[in-house]
C-alpha cells in the first residue's frame, strides 16, 4: 500500500515525447480508447525518445520494453505504452535506459524506440499514457496539439 | 484456489490485463493472481502487468469474499484463453 504523506491536489504532467497530443478516445485500440485501463491522453510521436513526464519511481518495465509503469511522487500510477500491439515486436529496436526500482526525475530519458522500424512492421506508433489507479484522481484536463518535450500537457485533480 | 497455465501468446500484456480488471468488477471478493513469489491484485492493471508472465507460466487465482468461487472461475477462464 502506498502511503500518501503529502498529497498535492493537482498534478501536472510534462509531454514525454516530441509529437502531437491527442485525446485517448482517438487511440486505434479499444483497450485504451474506451479507457478500460484508465484515463489519460495519447501522443503521435515525431521522434522515438521517451522522457519522464513526472518525478517518481519505475515500478514496472515490460521485458519487451514497449511499456513502462511509473509510480509518481503523488501516488499516481502512470503507464506509458509505446505504440499499439508493439508487444509483438519482442523488444527489437526498443532501448530502455532505466530498470524497475529506479527513481526518475522529470525530463530524464527513459526509452528510445526506432519509430521507422515500428511503422515498417505495420504497427501503430500512437502512444497512450494512462493513469491506471482511477480511484486516486477525480478529473483530468489535457492540452492537445503539437507539443515539445517538457510542455505541460495534462493536469490531474 | 485455481491453477491456470497462461495460453495468451504474448503473456500478460495490456489487452488481457484489461479484460481481467473489467471482469473483476462483477465480483465483490478480493481477487489475486499469484506467480511464484509475487502476488498481484487482479483489480490493478499495474500489478497484473508487473507480474511479467508469459505463455506457459502457471499462476494461481485466489479470491476471498462472498462470491470467491465464481470470481476464481471467471478469472481463471480468461487467463486460460488464448486472446490474441
Amino acid at each position: 500500500m502506498f502511503k500518501k504523506l503529502f498529497q498535492k491536489s493537482v498534478t501536472e504532467y510534462k509531454n514525454p515525447i516530441l509529437g502531437t497530443v491527442i485525446p485517448l478516445e482517438e487511440v486505434p485500440d479499444q483497450v485504451f480508447s474506451q479507457k478500460m485501463v484508465g484515463d489519460g491522453f495519447a501522443i503521435i510521436p515525431s521522434d522515438g525518445k521517451v522522457y519522464a513526464p513526472v518525478n517518481g519511481e519505475i515500478i514496472q518495465i515490460f521485458p519487451t520494453k514497449h511499456a513502462i509503469g511509473i509510480l509518481d511522487e503523488n501516488g499516481i500510477e502512470v503507464l506509458i505504452h509505446f505504440g499499439i500491439d508493439t508487444v509483438e515486436l519482442k523488444g527489437e529496436n526498443f532501448e530502455a535506459f532505466i530498470q524497475k526500482g529506479d527513481k526518475i526525475t522529470v525530463g530524464q530519458l527513459l526509452l528510445e524506440v526506432d519509430i521507422n522500424f515500428v511503422i515498417g512492421k505495420g504497427k501503430s506508433i500512437v502512444t497512450p499514457i494512462v493513469f491506471t489507479n482511477k480511484s486516486q484522481y477525480k478529473s483530468i484536463e489535457i492540452h492537445t496539439g503539437e507539443k515539445a518535450v517538457g510542455d505541460v500537457v495534462c493536469t490531474l485533480k | 484456489m485455481i491453477k491456470v497455465v497462461i495460453q495468451s501468446e504474448n503473456g500478460m500484456h495490456a489487452r488481457p490485463a484489461s479484460q481481467i480488471v473489467s471482469a473483476c468488477n462483477a465480483y465483490e471478493s478480493e481477487i489475486f493472481i499469484n506467480h511464484q513469489d509475487t502476488q498481484a491484485n487482479a483489480r490493478s492493471i499495474m500489478n497484473l502487468l508487473g507480474l511479467g508472465i508469459s505463455k506457459g507460466d502457471e499462476v494461481e487465482v485466489v479470491a476471498d469474499g462472498p462470491d470467491a468461487d465464481e470470481a476464481e472461475q471467471a478469472i481463471a477462464k480468461i487467463l486460460g484463453e488464448a486472446h490474441d
